[in-house]
Order: structure tokens, then C-alpha cells, then sequence
């Protein structure tokens, strides 16, 4: 991740600049409003990046990578993609899709919740057997619908 | 178990494969309104069916074809050409692929309802769009395909943006990401950036027409397009940026040279991208309602980054052992066909040029010569480049050059003469022209130019059927490559490489290789070192 937002960094100053201009040029608020709006959502990008890994603000080359578990399949993603698109084409069609899309949605972002934490479990796990440590060789199990792996 | 699939590799193939159905849908939309143009005052179509076509035709292409495609690319090639074995958040990324189809649906749902589809442009200008003027369920489900389509893009587009930034291989700095992976990150920055503005105008406009009046009066349509544009734009560089980077690896690959000018060309990338974000107020200099010298300032601006990108390209080729396949052909030939567009765009960038120009025949043969031939070149470069990664087998040259012909020479009969047909005054979105001294011998030329296009696009598919039930083996590595992906077997394994990956030490890693190789070589002539 080392270095990774400092091009970020230098597209976002570019973007500001022109929107200063353009702000100073035209003095249109709307236009303003959105530069604005962009730089909010890359920036906003670039930050969760910093605190995710401060790393990613120093020069330099990306070392090696620790142990993670994959996901390789993942049906709840899907369900909530459907469920929010039928929620938004009941917004034309009637309160059945609505509902219908609601409880779709619900179902597969509880779904997602389930399989992020088995996720998590799987990792802590593999952590836990590389420090040496006595881990459960249950690990990386089909959890919340979602077969994991783990990579070495 | 495909469609729930996680793997960057799997969801890029199936939206690519879906984008390309919708490139056909798109198509056929645009050779029914070509056959409407073939003769002035022609009655194959009636004025609403035109107006559905053009809108659907440009809506498909945009919002499900090659905006789709270029990410579905970099979905595919960038976890590979950073050496990374996942996706990062391939969840989200599913998540995207799955509100892009439901949005695509829903939008072309609109066929099926009495009102038809969506048919005020794919711009869908307020107060043409607003419930008073389009009333309807087809417009409304255009709106909302639209947001869905959008929503799931940014959710891809965030996913490989971080993939990017967290899942490069040790040794992979961002100065040593390949030509095409910069271009494709620019891309979804861009997406990242822009697109949001575009959910926000499909909600507000969503809003409106139930009655709530945001988009009313000069002000309102104003602000309409403000913030329409302010997508708008970018969204032509998104479709154009990643085929660009195609283009680029096949040049570079084809030439046996690794591309020229790297540094400069990453910094003309930034540069590009960020003003192409500048500049969308050049879309309204009729309205009376932006600042003209502002974006005629930035727009032709653009010129400096674009001139960059010409220079390396002439820049690799000087001095590169060339071997013409079909990628490279391709590759060329998009930047050739592509300077037709922006040439004609300088002229546009230019408010008192505009003016003439605005609604005419003029824009639609300088946005078919960036956006078609500047992204399907590409797009078919990178098609001939990486087919052979994608399935392990090659693709048949021959047939690819009969492809490159007809396309060719389709492209320019469908878009050249809207030029002239410009300059002579023909309105843009119009079903039937009146008889006027040679519209109607043009208008045949550009039918005659577009059946070419669905027979080259014909030829391409049988090129894949033909590759595919009668394979030619391509190994992991048929044309020499440069970057990572090309390190692994074709197709790629699960989890992307199985052997170590090689020293990165420059966005060419395998040249690297290659190329220490032969100077150990030439060194010691008794002692060849095996080339990888």
C-alpha cells in the first residue's frame, strides 16, 4: 500500500486548482458545489486509505502481503443488489415491489454482516495458528453461504 | 455459482460478455435509425420511434456498453498486471454488477410498457424530460435504470481503486504500474468523482417529474445541465481513457519497445483526467448560462495532455522491431481515427465555432469519432491483445484483418460525411430530412457505412466462434509481453499466479527480464542465459 494515495493526492491538488479557477472565474455555485462534491469523494477515498495504512502516504514499494482468507462466492451481495434495484422500481410500480425488494435487501445485507464475520473469524484463526499459538483447524469453513479459502 | 462468484476475473468476464450483448442491442437501434435516414422523407419509422431509438441507442452504448466494458477490463487486468491475487472488497464489486444489470433491464424494460421507453436523448434535457412534457412509466424507468446502472459503476470503480492501492506486489510502486492499469485508474477516480453527480440528477429528475418542480424555468434547466454535464463529461474520458491504455500495450508489445515517455505520460494522465473534469460548461455555450472562456480556456487546454499521448505513441514506435498482428493495427488505428475527433473537438471547444456547429450533424461525427472509434479500436486492440489470456487460445489473424478493414472503412463512411452534412445544415435527432441537394446520396453513404460496421462487428464473432471450436493454443505468453499478466498461464488460475512473481523493478517487468537476458547473452556468448 506503500505510497499508493500520493498520486491521488497530486490529482486531487489538480482538481482543486481548477475548481479555485473556476470558482474565482465564474463565481457559479452550482459549479462550485460540484467540484466541490467531487473532490469530497475522491478525498474522501484518499482518507479512508491514510487510516487504514498511514503507510500509504510514505514513498516507496509495497512489501509482501500476510495470510488472508478469500471469499470466492458470495450470494448475499447479489441478493442486496437485486433487492435495492426491485425497491427502486417499486418507487414506479407500487408498494409490492417495495416491500418485496425491502425484505430482499434486508435478507442480504444480514447475509453480508454473517458472512464479513465468519470472514473475520477464518482470519483471526489463521493468525492465530502462524503466531504458533493453538488454533482451531476449523477455519476458512463455508460461512453465511460464502466458501473461504485461505492464502498462504 | 458464476453469477455469485467473487472472483475479479469472473465478474469482469460477465460484464464484459453482458456489455457486449448491449453493444449488439445498441446497434441494431442504430441500424434501424440509419435505414429511417436512408431517404429524405422517409416513413419506415414514426417520429416517437426515432426519438426512443436515438435515446436508446445512446443510453445502451453509455450507460451499458463501453462505459461498462472499460471497467469490466480493468475488473479483469489490473489485479493481474499488479500482481495481486484478489480483488479488494469483492463483494462490492458483485455487489456494482449486479445493480448494473438490474439497471440495464429496467431501462430497456421501458420497450415493453405503452409509453415506450425513455426518449428525450440520453441527456435527457429538463424541461423535455420533467413529467409534464414526457409523461409515461418508460421515462421513469429510464431514470431509475440509469441510477442503478450508475450506482453499481461506482461500486466497481471504488473496488479498483482500492485494489490498486492496497494489493500491489512487493516492488510494484505506483511508478511502476503498467500503461494500461494508470489509465484504467485515472478512469475510476473519474467515476469515483463524477458519478455520484449523475445519481443525484437521476433523483432529483426522478422527483421532479412526480411533481415536485426542482428543474423549472431558465434557472432550472441550467442547473440541469450543470449537473448532468458534470457526469457528462467525464464520462466520455472514462469511455476513452482505458482503451487508450489497451491500445497503448498493444502498440507497445507490438513494437517490441516498452512504451515512451512513461513518467510523462502517467503526468499527462493526471492532468488529463482532472481537467476533462474542467471542462463539461462546453456542452452549454449556447445556453447563455456558463462562463464560455472558462471552458474554452480548459477545453482546449486538453490539447497539451492529448499531444503528449501522440508523441509517445510516435515516440515507441521509432526504433521498435514492429510486428503488425491485429492488436497493434488496432492500437494505431485508434489513435488515427481518434485524431479525427479531436481535431474536430478544438473547433468545438471554441464558443463562436460552437455556436454554428451546436445541434448540427457536425457534433454527432465529432462524438462518433471519439467515442466509437476512439473506445471500439481500442477496445478491439485489447480484445486481439488479451483474448489469448482470457481463454488460452488465439484468435485468427486473418479474419481479424478483415474485421480491422471493415471496420475501417465503415467507421468513416457512417461518420465522415456527417461533417458535411453538418456543415450544411442538418439537425441532429430529426426522423425525416427534407430533399435538399446531395443530404439524401450522404445519408446512403452512412447506411451503407453502418451495415459495414455490423458486418465487421459479424466477422469479429466469427472470429471467436471459429478461435474458440478450434483452438490455437496460445501458452502464457504468445506475443511477448511486458507486464504481469502475461507471467501467469492462460487462463489465469484461481488465485491468479501460482509461481513467484517476477522482480518488478519497472512497469515492464517481463522486458526487464528479457532484456537482462539478452545483455547477459550478449556478454558472454558461451554461457546463454534462458530467456523466460
Amino acid at each position: 500500500m506503500t505510497g499508493a494515495v500520493r498520486p491521488l493526492l497530486i490529482w486531487l491538488a489538480i482538481l482543486t486548482t481548477t475548481g479555485t479557477l473556476n470558482a474565482i472565474w465564474t463565481g457559479d455555485l452550482i459549479q462550485t458545489a460540484t467540484f466541490a462534491a467531487a473532490v469530497l469523494a475522491v478525498g474522501t477515498l484518499v482518507l479512508f486509505q491514510v487510516l487504514a495504512n498511514p503507510d500509504a502516504l510514505r514513498r516507496g514499494a509495497p512489501g509482501a502481503r500476510g495470510a488472508e482468507t478469500i471469499v470466492r462466492a458470495s450470494a448475499a451481495a447479489a441478493l442486496a443488489a437485486i433487492g435495492l434495484s426491485t425497491l427502486v422500481v417499486g418507487v414506479v410500480f407500487g408498494h409490492f415491489l417495495i416491500d418485496f425488494g425491502a425484505a430482499v435487501l434486508i435478507v442480504g445485507l444480514t447475509r453480508l454482516v454473517l458472512e464479513r464475520r465468519a470472514q473475520h473469524a477464518a482470519e483471526r484463526a489463521a493468525a492465530q495458528r502462524r503466531a504458533g499459538a493453538e488454533a482451531s483447524p476449523r477455519v476458512a469453513g463455508r460461512a453465511g453461504g460464502a466458501p473461504t479459502g485461505e492464502v498462504p | 455459482m458464476r453469477l455469485i462468484s467473487t472472483d475479479h476475473k469472473t465478474i469482469g468476464i460477465n460484464l464484459g460478455v453482458l456489455s457486449l450483448f448491449y453493444f449488439l442491442l445498441g446497434g441494431l437501434f442504430a441500424l434501424l435509425m440509419r435505414s429511417q435516414l436512408a431517404e429524405p422523407n422517409n416513413q419506415l419509422l414514426s417520429n416517437g420511434t426515432y426519438d426512443e431509438l436515438f435515446t436508446m441507442h445512446g443510453s445502451t452504448m453509455i450507460f451499458l456498453f463501453v462505459t461498462p466494458m472499460a471497467l469490466a477490463l480493468a475488473l479483469y487486468l489490473i489485479p493481474l498486471q499488479i500482481g495481486a491475487r484478489t480483488l479488494s472488497a469483492p463483494r462490492a464489486a458483485l455487489c456494482g454488477f449486479w445493480l448494473w444489470v438490474c439497471g440495464g433491464l429496467v431501462m430497456q424494460s421501458g420497450w415493453f410498457t405503452a409509453s415506450g421507453p425513455g426518449q428525450d436523448g440520453w441527456t435527457s434535457y429538463t424541461p423535455l424530460s420533467t413529467g409534464s412534457y414526457t409523461p409515461g412509466v418508460g421515462q421513469d424507468l429510464w431514470v431509475l435504470g440509469v441510477l442503478l446502472a450508475i450506482l453499481g459503476m461506482i461500486l466497481i470503480a471504488i473496488c479498483i481503486a482500492v485494489t490498486v492501492a492496497r494489493r500491489r506486489a512487493p516492488g510494484m510502486t505506483m511508478m511502476r504500474l503498467p500503461v494500461f492499469s494508470w489509465t484504467a485508474l485515472v478512469s475510476v477516480l473519474m467515476v469515483i468523482g463524477a458519478f455520484p453527480m449523475m445519481v443525484l440528477v437521476m433523483a432529483l429528475l426522478y422527483v421532479d417529474r412526480l411533481g415536485a418542480h426542482i428543474f423549472t424555468g431558465f434557472a432550472g434547466a441550467v442547473d440541469y445541465e450543470d449537473l448532468f454535464w458534470f457526469f457528462g463529461h467525464p464520462v466520455v474520458y472514462v469511455m476513452f481513457f482505458p482503451y487508450l491504455g489497451a491500445a497503448a500495450e498493444a502498440i507497445a508489445v507490438g513494437a517490441h519497445k516498452r512504451w515512451f515517455g512513461y513518467t510523462a505520460f502517467v503526468a499527462s494522465m493526471l492532468a488529463f483526467s482532472v481537467l476533462s473534469m474542467s471542462v463539461w460548461g462546453h456542452h452549454m455555450f449556447v445556453t447563455g448560462g456558463v462562463t464560455n472562456q472558462y471552458f474554452a480556456f480548459t477545453s482546449t487546454l486538453l490539447l497539451v495532455p492529448a499531444g503528449i499521448e501522440y508523441f509517445d505513441l510516435v515516440g515507441t514506435l521509432v526504433g521498435g522491431s514492429i510486428v503488425p498482428r491485429c492488436a497493434f493495427l488496432f492500437g494505431i488505428t485508434f489513435f488515427i481515427q481518434f485524431l479525427i475527433g479531436g481535431l474536430s473537438g478544438i473547433f468545438l471547444a471554441s464558443p463562436v465555432l460552437d455556436y454554428n456547429a451546436y445541434g448540427s450533424y457536425i457534433v454527432v461525427a465529432h462524438f462518433h469519432y471519439t467515442l466509437f472509434a476512439g473506445s471500439i479500436f481500442g477496445f478491439f486492440a485489447g480484445v486481439y491483445h488479451w483474448f489469448p489470456k482470457l481463454t488460452g487460445r488465439l484468435l485468427r489473424e486473418g479474419l481479424g484483418r478483415v474485421h480491422l478493414g471493415l471496420l475501417i472503412v465503415g467507421t468513416n463512411l457512417t461518420f465522415l460525411p456527417m461533417f458535411f452534412l453538418g456543415s450544411d445544415g442538418m439537425a441532429r435527432r430529426i426522423a425525416r430530412y427534407p430533399t435538399h441537394p446531395g443530404w439524401a446520396g450522404l445519408n446512403q453513404l452512412e447506411t451503407a457505412g453502418a451495415g459495414l460496421i455490423a458486418l465487421a462487428v459479424a466477422v469479429f464473432l466469427l472470429n471467436v466462434v471459429v478461435s474458440l471450436r478450434r483452438p490455437r493454443l496460445a501458452g502464457p505468453d504468445p506475443w511477448l509481453g511486458h507486464t504481469l499478466e502475461w507471467a501467469t498461464s492462460s487462463p489465469p488460475p484461481a488465485l491468479n499466479f501460482t509461481e513467484p512473481l517476477p522482480p518488478i523493478r519497472s512497469y515492464a517487468p517481463l522486458l526487464d527480464l528479457r532484456e537482462a537476458a539478452d545483455a547477459a547473452a550478449a556478454a558472454d556468448p558461451s554461457d546463454p542465459v534462458p530467456v523466460p
